[in-house]
């Protein structure tokens, strides 16, 4: 089971053409050309334009001080990075938070819905409802699920309240606390993406070859080893690639947060993408965000690679 | 910010370095020595570059005129009333369109004029919080109103208290227009029931003995709450601590004396920790109108809607004082600067406006309607705001509360020293910190404040 | 329990849904057995109607247990998804109550009335309606143009051009935003359409699924066009196009509900109520009736989650099928 596009392998090769000095099959080859640059433009132009240019740009961006009022940048060096870099500062905050958020959420997710999954593949009644239903909220807006969970998560008419008194306790101000926040929108998150998760596990598992567990079955093996040795290897590519989709979902979510917490209190529930925006457009500091952007996308760069070369040791294919 | 460019400084030098002291008893801003033909204005008030922000659909009774926008810190309630102000004046008259958008709160209109500026597409009004339109008019973006001042229309119709912070050099870019001070909000009924003095002025210890008496009411469940904090308390905060005795910064000297804030951050943190009568609510006026406070504050512009929200008898007294009673409030609210755009027409209609809101009867319509200060003297006088007096008195306690009220200390005149006071104090009264840290950091962030002005405050003669 | 993977039999309560994942899986096979050319290599797919080989009998109480956990499951997400629901409906005093009121005593539609008309709702509907199709279109068509080019046309470096097309997935999307509110605010774009949709078209996703869909169709049949004389654009509109609609029509789905529930870009884009977009817009009714309005802005929620929903269970099969089959091949 392939799930890794391994790109040198999809690279098709073309049937080597014949290098006859005819001019119709120069011209021919021009058209292709044309034709090729022309299918291919738009998208490559706005690729470019909107994509690359805008993280080049943004590198310039980190190296100025600007607040947008002023008429131009001024160049003041690798300021911005040393005040990011100390211990202590914002970054340093959002670092963590981003850290812990995308663990939290990845670890909980993978394993959540891998239990999920499997329960949805035994032969269950209205297991089907049970599928619908927690496929639903990946298709929500994340606006919607927050403001959502603002109103589940209120300490005094919301859904929190009558789960912690049922155990006898009072329910934590989920938003205006700095110890809770972080969860509040851990919790949202992971709700929103545990489902969507489960669901790939359950088709997952239902594709995976009979044959294997027959022989294994009459070999003597049974539940847990079945499931260690067996079931688990085979989904790691699923494994993976949903790991690597969720590192990068989760680094980057944003909705929730701005609609739960607003980063806040102070900078308690503050990850790297809000951060950055923040930075920009609230504080106008736009070197300084410009900066942590660049360190957002190369931590992101180091990590995926990282995750990459992992797969390629763990990952097994059949 | 390090290096300015050459307007700026520019702009500076012509306000006049070395000015007169501030006066902050009258709250007026220091006027520039002799020989300023005043900042922004010694360029002409147009900015050619500057167009005009997305208009929204005008309706089709009010087309073919010329039309202005007004980017709006309001909303809800508040945003109702000052848009049904602007149907009057369009329906007042024929050449005139005043379009209304709401823009969120203060903070979202420093956001977005910031970002407007920098795209070059704004509205022709904007309405920015006491001291924070100094940013934008060094800025260049504002015009100044004085070439507009008729008889009738000019800065001696208003309270005076207000004036003074529309000005720099000699001229004036604010008028004023929702003016306000702080209220201390109580449920008078709760209190009745419990025998708890009413209709007077507390102090902050007195109210925190009332805690347990308070707390033997229950609302939806639980005892019923004292006080509630929020994470946003920065203007109170200036009420608070001038209560304390103390002061946030003077001049350039942040919290000269420690003791009334370790006395201040100590009492909040304890009230809420220790006593668990207060506390900090998400939203601490819903929590009041259900019952699970018995007292807020709020700005004295969240009369109207309190009083039509609740269902029990609402009071309104005098922020609370302690060592100093009655304490010093901080002026608040804002006022209408005219924006530096490409287009006279659009400037003179837009002054148009601003004489429309800025007569009695309008004046007087905005505080029965709000619970905004009436600004404009003589509104007073206006038979509904004079009936409004006599049958809900709450209505007067701003206006009665002006006598103490003055602007904030320097470092407060910028959203960033705002947002360090407000984080300092939610961290306090939400996750129950050590205050000497606090202090520490706070006294640090406020010191980059004004710092970072610093070449601007000299030049406002804060020194 | 071995959590053997389970064939489930054909059984009456099956639901559309659960034919739509299953067949995720043997969606695949079945476009092999379209095109004569069967891509995957040997992977055994038993078909979903071969009955369950596995002759032991679960034992009764694991049933109950899995059945049990199967009720804890459906409450995780039934239950905030009935609260978004039942609250809208509910008059303000059953919402700030305690003990919790579980069911609405009535029906109180005023609720999604006051939340259309304290902010602007028509105006966000249009705007996201707007912004999604063409968005959509205009994505679609750009990835379908430079698949086909990037499989069917002839040119010596197009490879590294896919390869920095493809690149560009490796951007997060945050390091984008600050440059392009510049670029689009000096364009003068604004608080317009072409500022909240242009930014988004370019995109390697579609274009990778896309490309790797044109793979597969069978080099015969597009030789076999190009013998009768089609050019590039005949082939890829009546042999290519058809063969992969499936697979576009999943594409735009994903890329439709993606555009739809965008939202820091449009946050920044846009600044006047007339112009924002539902996401957006749900934050700025929040913001205009505060916290003591819980039940106009939970049918504020409704109203922005609605459509996504109806969208969900008109074509969960397509949409839940495509993500699943784009996991399982990568």
């Amino acid at each position: 089971m392939t799930v890794l596009a391994d790109r040198r392998r999809a690279r098709p090769r073309p049937p080597a053409a014949p290098r006859r000095r005819s001019a119709t099959r120069t011209r021919a080859l021009l058209r292709e050309g044309l034709l090729f640059w022309a299918l291919i433009l738009p998208n490559l132009a706005a690729i470019v334009v909107f994509g690359y240019y805008p993280t080049l740009y943004n590198l310039v961006l980190s190296l100025t001080d600007w607040d947008f009022v002023q008429p131009a940048p001024v160049l003041v060096g690798l300021d911005n990075y040393v005040e990011l870099l100390r211990p202590g500062s914002v970054l340093a905050d959002a670092l963590r938070n981003t850290t812990v958020f995308v663990l939290v959420t990845v670890l909980g997710t993978m394993v959540g819905g891998l239990a999920i999954g499997a329960l949805l593949a035994q032969r269950l009644r209205l297991s089907g409802v049970v599928r619908t239903l927690a496929f639903a909220p990946h298709m929500l807006p994340g606006a919607a699920v927050g403001v959502l969970w603002l109103f589940l998560f209120d300490p005094s008419y919301g859904l929190s309240r009558w789960l912690f008194e049922m155990v006898g306790a009072d329910s934590p101000r989920w938003t205006t606390t700095s110890d809770f926040s972080l969860w509040a929108i851990t919790i949202a998150y992971a709700w929103q993406r545990l489902g969507f998760v489960a669901i790939i596990y359950y088709a997952a598992i239902l594709d995976l070859p009979r044959d294997l567990y027959e022989a294994a079955a009459l070999d003597g093996a049974r539940g847990w080893s079945l499931f260690r040795h067996l079931t688990i290897p085979l989904l790691s590519p699923i494994t993976f690639f949903l790991t690597v989709t969720g590192v990068i979902a989760a680094a980057q979510t944003f909705d929730i947060i701005a609609t739960l917490t607003n980063g806040g209190p102070g900078t308690s529930s503050t990850t790297l993408p809000w951060l950055v925006y923040e930075q920009a457009f609230v504080s106008f500091d736009i070197g300084t965000s410009a900066a942590s952007a660049t360190v957002m996308f190369v931590l992101l760069l180091v990590v995926t690679l990282v995750q990459t070369r992992v797969a390629h040791r763990q990952v097994h294919y059949s | 910010m390090h290096d300015r460019t050459l307007t700026r400084r520019h702009l500076l030098a012509m306000l006049g370095a070395g000015a007169g002291a501030a006066a902050l008893a009258s709250c007026s801003l220091p006027t520039a020595g002799a020989g300023s033909d005043a900042g922004g204005a010694g360029s002409s008030a147009l900015r050619p570059d500057m167009k005009q922000a997305a208009l929204g659909e005008i309706p089709s009774q009010y087309r073919g005129r010329t039309n202005i926008l007004f980017w709006a810190p309001w909303t809800g309630h508040l945003f109702d009333v000052i848009a049904e102000a602007f149907t009057m004046f369009n329906d007042s008259q024929t050449d005139i369109y005043a379009a209304i958008e709401s823009v969120g709160g203060y903070a979202d209109l420093h956001t977005q004029f910031t970002a407007a500026l920098q795209a070059k597409a704004v509205p022709d009004m904007v309405c920015f919080p006491e001291l924070q339109w100094l940013q934008f008019y060094f800025a260049g973006a504002l015009a100044p109103l004085d070439p507009y001042f008729t008889d009738e229309w000019n800065l001696d119709i208003y309270l005076q208290s207000y004036v003074g912070e529309g000005r720099a050099g000699d001229e004036t870019y604010v008028v004023p227009f929702a003016r306000s001070t702080p209220i201390f909000y109580y449920n008078k009924t709760a209190f009745t029931e419990l025998g708890l003095p009413v209709d007077t002025t507390y102090t902050w210890s007195q109210l925190r003995e009332l805690g347990p008496e308070i707390a033997s009411l229950t609302s939806s469940g639980q005892p019923v709450r004292t006080f509630a904090y929020s994470a946003a308390d920065g203007w109170y905060a200036s009420s608070w601590l001038w209560a304390f005795g103390g002061a946030w910064t003077d001049g350039f000297d942040v919290m000269p004396d420690e003791g009334p804030v370790r006395d201040l951050m100590g009492f909040a943190r304890d009230w809420v920790h220790v006593d668990g009568h207060a506390y900090q609510a998400q939203a601490p006026h819903t929590d009041f109108q259900t019952g699970l406070v018995t007292a807020v504050h709020g700005s004295t512009a969240s009369m109207r809607g309190l009083t039509e929200a609740v269902d029990f008898d609402l009071g309104a007294a005098f922020m609370p004082g302690e060592v100093d009673q009655p304490p010093l409030v901080p002026t608040g609210g804002s006022g209408f600067s005219l924006v530096r755009t490409d287009s006279k027409e659009r400037q003179d209609a837009t002054a148009e406006l601003m004489k429309f809101l800025g007569t009695p009867q309008m004046s007087g319509w905005y505080h029965v309607r709000s619970g905004y200060v009436p600004v404009v003297e003589a509104a007073r006088d206006e038979p509904e705001v004079r009936e409004l007096h006599a049958t809900d008195p709450n209505f007067t306690v701003a206006i009665e509360q002006l006598a103490n009220a003055q602007t904030v200390a320097p470092a407060l005149w910028f959203q960033a020293g705002v947002q360090a006071l407000e984080k300092s104090f939610a961290s306090l009264t939400g996750d129950g910190v050590e205050v000497q840290p606090t202090i520490d950091a706070l006294r640090v962030e406020l010191e980059d404040v004004l710092e970072d002005n610093r070449d601007d405050l000299e030049a406002l003669g804060v020194s | 329990m071995t959590l053997l993977p389970t064939r489930p039999v054909a059984t009456p309560e099956r639901t559309a849904s659960t034919q739509s994942a299953e067949s995720a899986g043997s969606a695949q096979s079945a476009q092999s057995a379209e095109s004569t050319q069967s891509a995957r290599s040997a992977q055994s797919q038993p078909s979903p109607r071969e009955r369950g080989s596995r002759g032991r009998r679960r034992p009764r109480s694991l049933t109950i247990g899995l059945y049990a956990m199967l009720g804890l499951v459906f409450a995780v997400f039934a239950v905030p998804l009935y609260w978004l629901f039942s609250s809208a409906l509910k008059p303000e005093n059953e919402i700030y109550t305690f003990p919790l009121t579980w069911v609405p005593s009535s029906l109180e539609w005023g609720n999604f009335v006051e939340a259309w008309t304290s902010a602007p709702f028509g105006a966000f509907l249009r705007n996201s309606v707007i912004t999604t199709v063409v968005g959509t279109a205009l994505e679609i068509g750009v990835a379908v143009l430079s698949a086909y080019a990037v499989a069917f046309v002839r040119f010596r470096g197009k490879m590294l051009v896919f390869a920095v097309m493809v690149g560009s997935l490796m951007l997060p999307g945050h390091i984008t935003l600050l440059v392009n509110y510049i670029t689009v605010s000096s364009l003068g774009w604004l608080n317009t359409y072409q500022g909240l949709i242009l930014p988004g078209i370019g995109s390697a996703f579609a274009m990778f699924l896309l490309y790797q869909q044109m793979r597969q169709v069978p080099g015969e049949l597009v030789d076999a066009a190009s013998i009768d004389g089609a050019g590039h654009l005949r082939r890829m509109v009546s042999v290519v196009g058809p063969i992969c609609s499936p697979m576009i029509l999943t594409a735009t789905l994903i890329v439709g509900i993606g555009k739809w529930n965008d939202f820091v870009w449009p946050l920044i884009v846009t600044s006047t109520a007339d112009m924002r977009t539902l996401p957006i817009g749900l934050m700025f009714l929040r913001s205009q009736e505060g916290y003591d309005s819980w039940g106009p802005v939970m049918a504020g929620t409704v109203i922005v989650a609605a459509p996504m929903l109806v969208v969900f269970f008109l074509a969960q099969r397509r949409i839940v099928g495509g993500i699943v089959s784009g996991a399982l091949k990568g």
